[in-house]
């Protein structure tokens, strides 16, 4: 799930953080500046790994501060292609079923991506999975189950970045955009053997397993 | 801002837990001695959180917090992982062929049923045969703890001068100039993929992230 990747850039140290030794000052610049936010083409950046190389600190006109080159690791979110991740099931609705992975939640299982024979209950705003012919067995995705834990296969990654570009006024009112895109998003797909609710595999789940025939292949 | 290696490593979920959990105890540490300067004494909870607050950006200790979170929580079993069953697991997994990437999920996922294993595995049943499969399963069961470890670390006074140089992940080689905890040398040979750099190469079919 999580990659390390190799930045560069140039911090500034402020002067009341001169006391401290400066890969400490630096750390916690960098750390402020990437944690919990996504780099683009990157991931979600969780925390710095460690300061590679650091140039020294250059002092520029017109602020007192040190300007430290910077070469560093960083920990990255970043599921690989067809990597399987655990999750729980965060909402339903008709566009998908969305999971979440606590410090991430944008993980979205499209309708084309469930098992196969499964439908959408609107009543209960469910999806559910009908393994057998009979109706009698039904497994839902619940998000009111404690054990609501999924495995899911990631399918596709998407990064968008909507800059905010300048503000818009209609007829005198700040007009902000209504379509926000989060910046990073999985597309994941449990259509295969193994994949869904941790409780259809395990080990008192017979009947799922001898519906193979259902089961679709995902080639992603 | 400039992004030189996208992806140089790939890190298990033990590693990155263990990485946060050693921030936290730092983080605390640095909180306790801000506190100690300013009040003169040692001071209760309460101000150890605010001072933390000041030390630690929020955007860090969210995510610090809920990755923990997550990384600790069951179903996962990061943290019935140590260093060593780790390096024992990858050590007895070697005897198979499996390609990196299944190798980092057998150690991230644990699975321990033949499904789970079907899952991370591709092509299964054409280069192994079911004696293997239930080999794999055992060597996995047999390296997962009972009880959660304290993956506290033991040597925080001692990392605290060598403050931010990580050990290096096992999953890949990292460059030099690290103070901290150098990968032991079968780690070399245990990941027979390709090193830091090399990286594109050597992912089997599926994990190509042309996006």
């Amino acid at each position: 799930m999580f990659q390390l990747a190799v930045l560069k850039d140039t911090i500034p140290v402020h002067p009341n953080a001169f006391g401290v030794p400066p890969e400490q000052a630096l750390l916690k610049e960098l750390n402020k500046k990437y944690a919990n936010r996504v780099v683009f083409d990157v991931g979600l950046a969780i925390c710095v790994f460690d300061l590679t190389r650091v140039g020294d600190g250059v002092v520029h006109f017109g602020d007192g501060c040190l300007w430290y080159k910077a070469t560093f690791r960083l920990v990255v979110f970043r599921p690989f292609a067809s990597e399987v991740i655990l999750a729980k099931v965060k909402s339903s609705s008709e566009d998908g079923i969305r999971l979440s992975i606590g410090f991430f939640d944008d993980m979205i299982i499209p309708p084309s991506y469930l098992p196969s024979p499964s439908a959408f209950d609107p009543n209960e705003q469910l999806y559910f999975w009908n393994p057998n012919s009979d109706s009698s067995h039904l497994s839902h995705f619940s998000t009111h189950r404690s054990q609501n834990a999924t495995t899911s296969r990631q399918a596709n990654t998407c990064f968008h970045d909507d800059e905010p570009g300048p503000p818009m006024a209609v007829e005198g009112i700040a007009v902000t955009n209504p379509n926000k895109r989060p910046p990073y998003t999985l597309v994941c797909s449990i259509a295969e053997q193994g994949l869904g609710l941790l409780a259809w595999w395990d080990s008192g789940g017979q009947d799922e397993e001898e519906q193979g025939d259902d089961a679709m292949q995902e080639d992603v | 801002m400039e992004v030189l290696v996208p992806r140089s490593a790939l890190l298990s979920n033990f590693e990155v837990l263990r990485l946060l959990k050693e921030l936290e105890a730092e983080q605390l540490v640095h909180a306790r001695a801000a506190l100690v300067k300013k009040e003169g004494e040692e001071a209760d909870p309460k101000s150890v959180v605010t001072a933390l607050g000041d030390i630690v950006s929020e955007n860090m200790r969210t995510v610090q917090f809920e990755v923990i979170e997550h990384l600790s929580t069951p179903p996962m079993l990061t943290t019935r992982q140590d260093e060593q069953s780790v390096a024992q697991l990858l050590v007895q997994l070697q005897v198979y062929e499996l390609t990196k990437i299944e190798k980092l999920q057998i150690v991230n996922l644990l699975p321990t049923h033949a499904v789970e294993l079907y899952v991370v595995i591709e092509e299964f049943e054409e280069r192994f045969s079911m004696d293997d499969m239930e080999a794999m399963l055992e060597i996995v069961r047999n390296h997962v703890k009972d009880s959660p470890t304290t993956s506290g670390p033991d040597d925080v006074s001692q990392r605290h001068s060598g403050l931010g140089t990580g050990p290096e992940p096992i999953v890949g080689d990292g460059h030099g100039g690290q103070d901290g905890w150098e990968a032991p040398d079968e780690f070399d040979e245990l990941m027979d993929g390709p090193r830091y750099g090399e990286y594109e190469d050597d992912l089997g079919e599926d994990a190509n992230d042309d996006d």
